[in-house]
Parts: C-alpha cells; structure tokens; sequence
C-alpha cells in the first residue's frame, strides 16, 4: 500500500532579511491512511511550515511532496484549492474572525461549499460531539479555554471528513488530564475513522500515545527509519477485526 | 575495572600525559554515570593499560610537599593511540558508551559523533513509539489502587525516555552546527 502522505528530500529556506535560513533540510518523512503520528522540536524548529508545505500553503525549495501519490507541484491552483478544502483538514488555530459567533455557527461555516445552512449545522453539533465538546455549541471563542479551543478546532477541521488532518501545537499551555482527552480523541479519529493525523508539539512528552514520534531540530527530521516502521495500519485493522469492530 | 573506565583513561592521557590522581579528578568533573566510570578504579585501569603496552610512564611529575610517594605521569603508546582510534570509531553500545564517546571525541571525530548521536535518537523515539501510555483515567485519584500505581510507574519510565530524546536532540542540534557553522567551533 502507498503511503498517503511522502516528503521526499524536501528543504525549505527563508530570508531573515540578508541572511538566508535553512528552516527545513532533507526532510523525507510517509503517513500511511489511519497513522497518527506527531512531529515535535523546539520554536522555530520548522513544524508550521512542514504543516504548510504538506497542505500545500507553500512550496518547496528542494524535494517533493506526494499526496496519495500525487506531486503537488504538478497541481494546477483549483486542484490544490480543492485538495485543502475536501482532503486535508487544519484544525485553525485562531478562532473566527467574528468573536461573537457561536461556535456551532463558525464549524458550519466550513461546510458552506457543500450543505445547507440547516444540515451544515446538524454536523457542526456532530463533529462538537464527536471531540466532546458538544457544551459549548452556543458559546463563543473568547469564552473558551485553551483545552476547548483545541477541541472546537479539531471539530472545524474534521467536519469536512478529510483524509488528513493536521493539528498545529494542539497542547500548548494544557494540563496532563487535558492534554491526554486530546490524545484520546486523536487516536480514535486516526484509528477509528481511518484519518491519518499528524500533530505537532514543542516537547516529546506532549505526543506520547502516537504511533510514530519525529523530532525536529535544527532543520533535520529524525526518526525511525521507514525501512524499520511497523505497518501501524495493517495492525490496528488486524485487531479491530479481532475484536469484531472492523 | 569496566570498559568504559579504561577508555576514558586512555582518552584523557591521548589528550595530555598526566598522573592517577588528576585522572580522577578529570573524571569526577565530567558528569558521567559513576557507575559506568568509576573513578576509584583509576589505577587498576593504569596498570592494566600499561601491561596491555597502550600506555607508558612518562617519568615522575614533580613531587609536592604533601605527596607520600612520587606521582607518575603517563602518556599513550603508539598502540594505545590506535587503540583508542578504533574504540572511537565503534557504535556505542550503549548510552553511557555514547556519553563517553562525546567526552572523548576530537574535532575530527564530528561527524561520526554527529552519525552516533542520530543513531541514538532513533532508538529512543522508537522505544517511546512503542510504549503503552497508560488511559489518563488511571492517573487520577479514582483509578483502583493497583492502575494507579502502574500508571505512575509508567510515566517515570516515559519520563526518563523523553529527558533522553530531548537531550539527544540538542546534543544533535549542536553538533550540526559545529559543522554547519565551522566558524563557530572553538579550542
């Protein structure tokens, strides 16, 4: 099986007025279709705009990335257009640009493109319940705490049922019990719905229960080589049989 | 007396002939494991490295007042050098292996250490891959006794492991940059 997701040799570099920055260098990395796998490193390590590359937000200096196969370089603007909308999922970080909106209303909002006003709606409070945060349908963001700003972004993104979803820092600034109900749910929405996710943190620790841990530093991507990577996939499909869910 | 012990001895006279005493104390600065480098076993390192012909006795360092017997200064053999060559160049086996490979190293040994340093990031990612974190409910207080117990033993062991990774992954940042960066590197 091909992977959903290949970076392949991919580098990235920046202006930092005259000196330039390598922010990414080589960086090869897969995800297979239902792995949850996290990425940390410190600040400015480059865990943003590898997210950014991978929905396709920018471009390469060096390398390719492949979504299920596909370059993206080779993508015309409407296909990568259609590719963020429909296939890959970015839980926002920042809340709507209305602070007084309901959060119900803001989740529907992604859902413009393809359901009414009413079932846009209906799945809003579905994803809010899918992350249990169905309580704070009616409130607004600025009424929210870190944990559940978290959970109603996870809900926006994964309202559109994409194939990926990214989450940027997702734990920073939450406590133990909170940091594992979003580990909890990631897991289940890698594992349950077949999503592969890929999540970012500033430390090791806040992406324990993943089922591959990069790290990156420096620019460099370090982890298990992909010749020594279990087929995660293939195994939680196994057990899932075995126990009369799949 | 432990491997480990023998190489940083012979790591420490390939740097500059020195005596047993100052040899102890070298490496009681360094912060490794004590149990893998023990200092009091100095002197059996001494005189097994001396029979092993990989280091000699450079003659008497001068004598201080409070010394009850002359000190002996050694320095390495041509043997011993390409002993500690080989030593140097092999993958550690283990992670003090790996802390003493870096108080070794020289300049010219960067980019095997940087090789190393990668090698060991790896399997410790891979080991915290393949921990069962436990459910976050069986940390709290109303988790029977036993799974409470389990669970906090299990976030010393994954506690440990990403103290590891995190210092492997600065270790490896610096590294890099002393290569990247040669300009950087100093002494």
């Amino acid at each position: 099986m091909s992977p959903l997701l290949s970076l392949e040799s991919v580098s990235k570099g920046f202006w930092r007025g005259q000196r330039p920055v390598d922010v990414l260098t080589d960086v090869s990395l897969t995800l297979d279709a239902g792995e949850l796998a996290g990425v940390w490193g410190p600040r400015s390590a480059g865990k943003t705009t590898l997210l950014e590359l991978i929905a396709g937000l920018q471009d390469p200096d060096a390398g390719r990335v492949l979504f299920d196969g596909r370059d993206l370089a080779t993508m015309t603007d409407r296909e990568r257009s259609t590719l963020l909308h429909r296939e890959i999922g970015i839980a926002p970080r920042n809340g709507p640009a209305s602070r007084d909106l309901p959060i119900d209303r803001w989740i529907s909002l992604a859902l413009l493109d393809r359901a009414g006003w009413r079932d846009g709606l209906r799945r809003a409070h579905q994803a809010l319940e899918r992350v249990g945060a169905a309580d704070v349908a009616r409130a607004a963001w600025d009424d929210l705490s870190d944990g559940e700003r978290t959970l109603t972004s996870i809900a926006r993104a994964i309202v559109r049922e994409p194939r990926l979803l990214l989450v940027d820092d997702p734990n920073a600034g939450l406590g133990l019990l909170e940091r594992g109900e979003i580990a909890t749910l990631l897991r289940s929405v890698a594992h349950d719905a077949g999503v592969s996710v890929l999540v970012t943190a500033a430390d090791v620790s806040e992406i324990q229960g993943t089922r591959t841990i990069w790290s990156l530093a420096g620019g460099r991507l370090v982890g298990r080589p992909a010749s020594r990577r279990a087929d995660a996939t293939v195994v939680d499909m196994a057990a899932r049989r075995a126990s009369g869910l799949g | 007396m432990s491997a480990p012990t023998k190489y940083a001895v012979l790591g420490l006279l390939s740097r500059r002939p020195t005596y047993g005493y100052a040899l102890m104390q070298q490496l009681r600065r360094w912060s490794i494991d004590p149990t893998a480098v023990r200092t009091s076993s100095v002197y059996t390192a001494l005189s097994r490295l001396e029979d092993d012909m990989l280091i000699e006795p450079r003659g008497p360092a001068a004598a201080s007042g409070t010394d009850r017997q002359p000190r002996i200064t050694y320095g390495t053999t041509a043997a011993g050098e390409a002993r500690l060559e080989k030593w140097l160049a092999t993958r550690p086996a283990s992670y003090d292996e790996l802390r003493l490979r870096i108080a070794m190293a020289r300049p010219q040994d960067l980019q095997l250490l940087i090789g190393f340093v990668i090698a060991a990031e790896q399997e410790c990612l891979e080991r915290l891959e393949e921990i069962e974190t436990p459910p976050i409910e069986a940390l709290t207080a109303q988790a029977p006794w036993e799974a409470l117990c389990g669970a906090i033993l299990g976030t010393l062991d994954t506690g440990e492991l990403a103290g590891r990774a995190r210092w492997l992954q600065e270790a490896r940042v610096a590294l890099e940059s002393m290569r990247d960066h040669p300009a950087r590197r100093r002494g």
